[in-house]
């Protein structure tokens, strides 16, 4: 919190990565009793090599959240912790919003831009244009930009017309709404600040190292089919333009 | 074992120990064993043995019913005037022989006939003085077996309805223990004839039961008749069935409407006209003759290869972010977006052989012995098929009939995705896509519909003027093409089932990273059951990482407690 080692009051750590987020969670339990504060930033280090154990680093800044509410407790005879939850930085870059309303448009036509406006026909107030915006891919890759990621676009792409992104949502949120109809997998490679975004039609291998995990270490496994749902019809609605 | 002891004689001493000693015939061939002899001891707290059942059993050959059944039974009892205090002992008291007559001699059960004789000590009451007989009297005499023409053999001191037989006499107080007492135990033979008879007819068999009681004539029972059914065969000829005929006619975009008649068979009959009998099923069979390449769209649930070289397992090509294009982005790795030609002959492999496309009941009609009609829709536009039926009465099938072959000329998509455009009253457009009834579920109409907005930029993929000023046909193809590749996308993502594994490790694997590859290796498992065995085997297909969890704890002294990974596997 104020730069310093609390590596010697931990307890119990836990990271975890939930299944289809991109961003991960941590809790750690402290030994001690203190104020937490709220947009305190975070760096959890964990090594497997004994003489360097800050060798790699699990969550590098992460954050905890304004709204969380770190439990503190102790009992007569038992020693005062805390358990203080957090995210990482991805999970903010996931929540990034712009400040003002962002209109993107494929040329720097005055017409389509009222269009869209017309069409959304919610509150925009105070908008910004972005011109040049003639594909899905070319917004997805700015809208990227702007939430601070590198986007690589795998899926097919199509001609973009002009429209409002609700200025409820964030860059990532607009982002995913316009990858929805090619039903992307969005995948994140935190080394090179990557997002992936992928063809669920296109076969795949996994990124960057391998694993083989042998099974004299594995003490339990588990397995289930899923299947989200039958689809059987998609009505597409293309607004007018 | 002790279930059939009898209980003490009323004027005997306790039980004091049983023994029971059994001998068996081991089969050499089968290995099985045969009872053949049983004999029981029972002796009483002194040691003395008071009683001894001895059973043996005759076999012809082991397996078999037995033919024989004897039984002795020995006991220190009081008979009259043969075994009295002063001089009592282990006595044979009676015997039991059964003779079996089975119908078949490897088949017990209920077709055994057998004749059981008792024989054993009767204790008759005596007369002062020999009896003289009145004629009624040798008449009965006869009636219970004694020979009326030897005189020194008669019975004449003997009052002949008192007799009893031992095992009444012991339990009751019939026996008086005083050795002047005018009764006397005599040996009679057989004592009690039980026959069974049973009579073998094709679908029965009948059993009758005849007791008979030499010492109580007047008391002889006739059981029966019981019949018992026997199992039946049934027999079956296969009938040659005639095969049908099939006619295709295309039905619009729809598909080939398919339309089977005939078939069926005819017995003929010496009384009146031969009898024909309708088919109850027909199946229809296809065979691809030529068809043009399906596209993604026109096979929504992934059956048919688009490309002979594609590979069956997932593989993805992440390029390496230190190589970027001219964007500043990493670079792609996908070869550049020109034409490419496949070395090699990249045409599809002809289809030689017939695959059954439809399993229909007979729909027929008062004019028609035998018809039904179905719709092929899974056909491409150009492609050339050739249909044949089958005829089906119970469990036989008839021959394929001739052969109806057809060049299907409606639109492509029709065989994959139904795809409709509306141009709704605000000027936006809705493309609904549908896609066949799915393969892997048979009830029809089941299935969700998902609604989308795609912002597509309309001007750019609808035209409905061409350069030289014409009407465009079909004004919407290319957003329709469009649309049918985002749906089918759609439909992999939500239909397609995938395996969720998870997976717990004892080590902190920290360098985790959601999309990393995965391979498990030797987890193996067995399961053995009624004969079968079903082994697992390790895929050497990889798994990707979709989440994971590591979680470590100290405990009060500093030494780590509990350290594991649990990572979360999707199939890729």
């Amino acid at each position: 919190m104020n730069g310093g080692d609390l590596t010697p009051w931990v307890t119990a750590v836990e990271v975890t990565q939930p299944r289809r987020c991109l961003y991960r969670q941590w809790s750690v339990t402290l030994a001690g009793w203190s104020a937490v504060e709220d947009g305190a930033t975070w760096d959890i280090y964990a090594s497997h090599d004994s003489t360097n154990p800050r060798a790699e680093c699990l969550v590098r800044s992460g954050i905890v959240p304004p709204d969380s509410q770190p439990e503190s407790r102790f009992g007569a005879e038992q020693m005062p912790s805390v358990v203080v939850n957090g995210y990482d930085r991805v999970w903010l870059t996931q929540r990034r919003a712009p400040r003002d309303t962002i209109i993107l448009a494929p040329d720097s036509d005055s017409s389509s831009v009222e269009r869209a406006i017309s069409e959304y026909g919610g509150p925009i107030g105070g908008y910004r244009v972005w011109s040049g915006m003639r594909t899905m891919h070319l917004a997805v890759k700015a809208l990227g930009r702007a939430a601070g990621v590198n986007v690589r676009c795998l899926v097919p792409n199509y001609p973009l017309q002009a429209l409002v992104v609700p200025p409820t949502s964030s860059y990532w949120d607009a982002m995913l709404s316009l990858l929805d109809p090619t039903a992307a997998e969005v995948w994140y490679r935190r080394t090179g600040n990557e997002l992936v975004i992928v063809d669920p039609l296109s076969p795949r291998y996994g990124l960057g190292r391998r694993m083989t995990i042998s099974g004299s270490i594995i003490t339990d496994a588990s397995a289930v089919p899923v299947r989200r749902r039958r689809v059987r019809r998609v009505i597409f609605r293309v607004p007018p333009c | 074992m002790l279930d059939d002891q009898v209980a003490p004689d009323g004027f005997t001493e306790g039980i004091g120990a049983v023994t029971v000693r059994t001998g068996w015939h081991d089969d050499p061939g089968t290995g099985e064993s045969y009872l053949i002899e049983q004999e029981r001891t029972i002796a009483n707290h002194v040691g003395r043995i008071i009683r001894r059942d001895l059973e043996r059993y005759v076999y012809e050959i082991a397996g078999s019913p037995p033919l024989e059944f004897h039984r002795e039974t020995w006991g220190d009892v009081y008979l009259p005037k043969v075994n009295i205090s002063g001089e009592r002992g282990l006595k044979l008291l009676e015997t039991e022989t059964i003779r079996y007559y089975p119908w078949s001699s490897f088949s017990p059960g209920v077709n055994l006939s057998y004749r059981r004789e008792l024989a054993g000590y009767v204790i008759y009451d005596l007369k002062p003085a020999p009896a003289v007989l009145t004629a009624d009297q040798i008449d009965r005499l006869e009636d219970r077996g004694y020979s009326t023409t030897d005189v020194a053999a008669m019975p004449l001191h003997r009052v002949l309805d008192s007799g009893r037989f031992w095992r009444d006499c012991a339990r009751g107080s019939e026996a008086v223990y005083e050795t002047d007492t005018p009764q006397q135990a005599f040996w009679v033979g057989p004592v009690e004839t039980t026959v069974e008879i049973v009579f073998s007819e094709p679908d029965k068999w009948t059993s009758y039961r005849i007791t008979k009681s030499r010492i109580h004539p007047d008391d002889s029972v006739v059981d029966g008749p019981e019949f018992i059914r026997k199992e039946s065969f049934t027999y079956r000829l296969p009938v040659p069935i005639e095969p049908p005929t099939v006619k295709a006619t295309e039905q619009g975009d729809d598909g080939v409407r398919l339309l089977v008649e005939g078939g069926g068979s005819t017995i003929s009959s010496t009384i009146g006209s031969p009898i024909r009998i309708p088919p109850d099923r027909y199946q229809i069979e296809r065979r691809v003759v030529t068809e043009p390449d399906r596209t993604a769209s026109a096979d929504p649930w992934g059956m048919w290869d688009t490309d002979p070289a594609s590979a069956t397992a997932a593989a993805v090509l992440w390029a390496d972010a230190n190589t970027t294009d001219l964007e500043g982005f990493a670079a792609d790795p996908t070869p550049p977006d020109e034409e490419y030609e496949e070395p090699g002959d990249p045409s599809e492999p002809e289809y030689e052989y017939w695959e059954m496309i439809a399993d229909l009941p007979n729909t027929s009609t008062y004019e028609v012995i035998g018809q039904a009609t179905t719709l092929d829709s899974d056909v491409v536009g150009d492609g050339q098929y050739e249909y044949r039926a089958r005829a089906l009465i119970g469990q036989d099938m008839s021959d394929p009939g001739p052969t109806a072959g057809i060049t299907y000329g409606g639109s492509t998509g029709s065989s994959g995705f139904r795809t409709r455009t509306r141009r709704a009253a605000d000027q936006s457009v809705e493309v609904d896509v549908s896609a066949p009834a799915d393969p892997g579920i048979l009830a029809d109409g089941y299935g969700e519909c998902y609604t989308v907005d795609l912002p597509v930029d309309l001007t750019e993929l609808v035209e409905f003027v061409d350069e030289n000023g014409d009407q465009v046909d079909e004004p919407y193809a290319e957003l329709e093409d469009l649309a049918e590749e985002l749906a089918s996308r759609i439909m992999a993502r939500e239909n397609r089932p995938r395996l969720e594994a998870n997976v717990t490790v004892g080590l902190p694997l920290i360098v985790l990273e959601r999309g990393q590859g995965v391979v498990l290796g030797d987890i193996d498992w067995s399961t053995t059951g009624n004969g079968l065995i079903i082994d697992s085997s390790t895929s050497p297909d990889v798994w990707l990482v979709d989440g994971f969890r590591i979680s470590a704890s100290r405990s009060k002294d500093g030494s780590f407690s509990s350290l594991s990974t649990t990572i979360d596997l999707i199939e890729p």
